[in-house]
């Protein structure tokens, strides 16, 4: 296979695809001298380029997750995978090539101009750089750091090699050791003591990178008394032609810490996208995951939060919308490590069509763990008669002193309520939107604002589409 | 009429025993009790009394019921397999066909003190009702393995109750297939006094076609687990066809070091619309090195219905011990009626009429 300069015509299920010109181009397939490759192009030093071959090493010898994954992971082939691509700088595909349906869900979402071309790929970065810099000279004077994977590792060594991969080991499953092995993009964010960020931090705005990678990694470390809303993804389709997308994001909250961490994902409808999302909270720290899934044709995605220290809290906030062919395979993890601390879990999911929505959660009080908390509320919404959901909570409790308490129901859209809309005037999709909109409202409203705006509009989209 | 395929696939792939890779049982301790079953199995002769004091006409061979082979179970394949050798070599159980509608509780016993591999077979006819005690008593380290095959047909109505009660050494393993068309069915089960226990109730609700009798079914237990005790429940409620409805609701007290597994399952097939399911697992934690793995399933693959489960784990509520305690009630014995009034709730729902 080619290397350098190489040019291939990837087909994306019918949804689009474009002539592609890579800078650098791992070929396919994952071997020593992959990594090599990768780490040459990175000027990587040698204690990576060797973590990176121990975790490859890792990746070989263990197991797919077989006896309760779901079925379509097995169509992934990992020969067929390319595992490093760069762009170079000048971007390499047409606005003329995207498609219209795409164009018109820009236009219904209210991305601006500027946006939309990063959006589809064509553009490697809109023009956000003043915007950028002005951000960056402020954070700079606070002391956060905010760069990318590599430049996290290889200029911030001593902040973040201590915990990078400690809260999701090399060995925790198959995917977080490709990741290990193979990771590039993502962010490496520091906040020092007492820092509390009032504007959120978005991938999208740090330049100088790929903002989103195949395996992308990000590593947050919240000092103590530190505050910060991290945001990733968008509600707007996000073109790719890489068709595994195994990310790790590792969160660190330390003493009395909040972190808020929120994801969108919108990937095209070929993309298998397995993440690994885990927090440690210690003493009174706070780490919420709100995270939404729209896009990819198998989400496998189970936020967690590692409850170490006295008083922590941990919540997770899900939503999920499986389309025609899709199936979102979510939940959440909590893991009470000590005494007095609390989690919430509430995850909503709607199938749509062939679309399938799974919950799986785990909720584990530990042996010392007393006093604990833990409140899961999981509900579906099923559209048509071909869609279907399954839950599969786990709760693993010791102890007398904790109470913990599970709730999930399904149910489809009273047909009642649509008629009773209709017969005010609203069309069908528009009583459907209204209702599945209903549905979501008290989870959108955790959202900031203008990603609340676009999750509206989006379902009103998705239902037009499937109903009107 | 679908079948819920998981089970059929999981029993075709995974005829060792089971093991942590079982899904179904891997939450359980199958390296304990799978392994000692097999054991009891292979090295011990089935040995044991067995009684009933129903009708003599209801009363058949049981060499003339259907194989209990090919039973369904929750990944038991193996170990079906093993009774089944058992049985072959000394068929052994109670065979029960029901016809009319028989007001007195009917006793059915099984006793052992080594190891007895029962298998009964119950069936009743289009509009007869019963009511069944099923008391399976294991004295020393005896185990009962038992089978049960129910089958109701349109417009029966059974309620059943089972009671494994141990000897604190001993062992109990069973698995129950039952079949629920267009009929009422009601179980409670109760564990007590088993080093380990392992119950599996796989409830397949259907309607028959054309017929205006809307099934249901439910399914009931209460235990109380003390000392190093283990029991792993697992409970299926497979709705096949629409316009069916189903109820699971255990609890449990869990005290000293015992451990308690449920491990449920809605499964609502397609088609089977205006499905109506609700599963509930309620466990009150009484010591601090008690434990519980509770897992309520949804399998929906239909749109039009409204399934639910719950799962509530926690202390005994202070307020309610402390009322009693003010009352002139010693603690202990505070404790032993709040702990009792919480399991009681399972056997109202059992009596209850509608």
């Amino acid at each position: 296979m080619t290397r350098d300069e190489a040019t291939f015509t990837i087909d994306s299920r019918g949804e689009f695809s474009f002539p592609e010109n890579h800078k650098y181009d791992a070929g396919y397939g994952l071997t020593e001298s992959t990594i090599d490759y990768i780490s040459d192009a990175k000027g990587e030093p040698d204690w990576l380029r060797q973590f990176r071959k121990d975790a490859l090493r890792k990746f070989n010898e263990m197991p797919m997750p077989e006896h309760w994954a779901p079925e379509s992971l097995k169509n992934l082939d990992f020969d067929k995978i390319r595992y490093y691509l760069a762009h170079g700088n000048a971007p390499t595909r047409n606005w003329e090539d995207v498609p219209d349906e795409v164009k018109r869900t820009f236009e219904r979402l209210g991305v601006p101009e500027q946006e939309r071309a990063f959006l589809a790929g064509v553009d490697a970065q809109y023009d956000s750089e003043t915007a950028y810099s002005n951000m960056q000279e402020e954070l700079t004077k606070q002391g956060v750091i905010f760069v990318n994977a590599n430049e996290g590792l290889m200029q911030h060594e001593e902040i973040f090699r201590p915990w990078f991969g400690k809260v999701i080991p090399v060995g925790d499953n198959k995917f977080s050791a490709l990741n290990h092995a193979a990771f590039s993009g993502g962010s490496f964010i520091y906040i020092p003591k007492g820092v509390k960020l009032k504007q959120p931090l978005q991938a999208y705005f740090r330049i100088n990178s790929e903002s989103m990678g195949q395996f992308e990694r990000t590593l947050i470390i919240a000092d103590e008394g530190s505050e910060l809303m991290y945001m990733e993804g968008c509600t707007a389709p996000k073109f790719d032609t890489a068709t595994l997308h195994s990310g790790v994001v590792e969160l660190v909250a330390l003493k009395g810490a909040k972190i808020q961490y929120v994801t969108v994902q919108n990937w095209a409808t070929n993309v298998y996208n397995l993440v690994i999302q885990r927090g440690l909270a210690m003493e009174d720290a706070e780490i919420r995951w709100i995270d939404c899934n729209i896009g990819a044709a198998l989400t496998m995605k189970y936020p967690a939060v590692v409850l170490q220290g006295r008083g922590a809290r941990g919540e997770v906030l899900s939503i999920s919308i499986a389309h025609e062919g899709q199936h979102q395979d979510t939940g959440a993890r909590m893991i009470h490590a000590a005494p007095d601390t609390s989690s919430n879990i509430i995850a909503k999911s709607i199938s749509i069509g062939q679309g399938r929505g799974s919950y799986r959660g785990e909720v584990i009080i530990g042996k010392n763990a007393t006093g604990c908390k833990n409140n899961t509320e999981c509900d579906a919404l099923l559209i048509n008669a071909e869609s279907r959901t399954d839950t599969y909570p786990a709760i693993n409790i010791k102890g007398n002193s904790s109470s913990v308490q599970h709730e999930a129901s399904v149910s489809q859209v009273d047909e009642e309520m649509l008629f009773y809309m209709q017969q005010r005037g609203l069309t069908r999709a528009q009583a459907m939107s209204l209702a599945v909109n209903g549905f979501v409202n008290e989870l959108i409203n955790e959202f900031p604002m203008e990603y609340s705006v676009e999750l509206r509009r989006l379902i009103d989209l998705e239902m037009e589409d499937s109903i009107g | 009429m679908a079948s819920p395929l998981r089970y059929l696939d999981l029993q075709q792939s995974r005829s060792e025993l089971p093991n942590r890779l079982n899904e179904l049982w891997r939450n359980g301790r199958p390296h304990i009790y799978a392994t000692s079953v097999a054991e009891a199995l292979s090295s011990r002769a089935s040995q044991g009394s067995i009684s009933s004091d129903a009708p003599s006409h209801c009363i058949k061979a049981i060499s003339d019921a259907p194989s209990p082979r090919g039973i369904m179970s929750a990944g038991s394949h193996a170990l079906v397999e093993l009774h089944h050798a058992q049985f072959e070599a000394a068929p052994c159980g109670i065979h029960l066909n029901i016809a009319e509608q028989i007001e007195q509780a009917i006793n059915i016993r099984y006793q052992s003190d080594s190891l007895l591999c029962p298998y009964s077979y119950i069936e009743l006819q289009e509009g007869a009702r019963a009511h069944i005690i099923e008391e399976h008593v294991s004295l020393g380290d005896a185990l009962i393995f038992s089978l049960r095959r129910i089958k109701l047909a349109q417009g029966a109505s059974l309620r059943l109750e089972l009671r494994e009660i141990g000897s604190g050494k001993s062992h109990a393993f069973n698995i129950s297939e039952i079949s629920v068309t267009s009929a009422n069915f009601r179980q409670i089960s109760s564990h007590s006094n088993h080093a380990w226990a392992r119950e599996e109730s796989i409830c397949n609700i259907s309607n028959a076609p054309e017929s205006e009798i809307e099934s249901s079914a439910m399914l009931l237990s209460a235990n109380r687990l003390e000392g190093k005790q283990i029991l792993d429940q697992r409970s299926d409620q497979n709705q096949l066809s629409p316009n069916t409805s189903s109820r699971v609701f255990y609890k449990n007290v869990i005290d000293d070091k015992a451990r308690a597994i449920f491990d449920g399952n809605i499964y609502v097939a397609k088609d089977a619309h205006y499905s109506d399911a609700q599963q509930t697992n309620r466990n009150m934690m009484l010591s601090e090195t008690a434990s519980i793995y509770s897992l309520p399933g949804l399998e929906i693959l239909a749109d039009k219905v409204q399934c639910s489960h719950g799962s509530a784990s926690g202390p005994m509520d202070a307020e309610e011990l402390f009322y009693l305690c003010s009352r002139g009630i010693s603690r202990y014995d505070a404790q032993k009626l709040v702990a009792e009034g919480f399991l009681q709730e399972s056997y109202d729902r059992f009596s209850r009429e509608s």
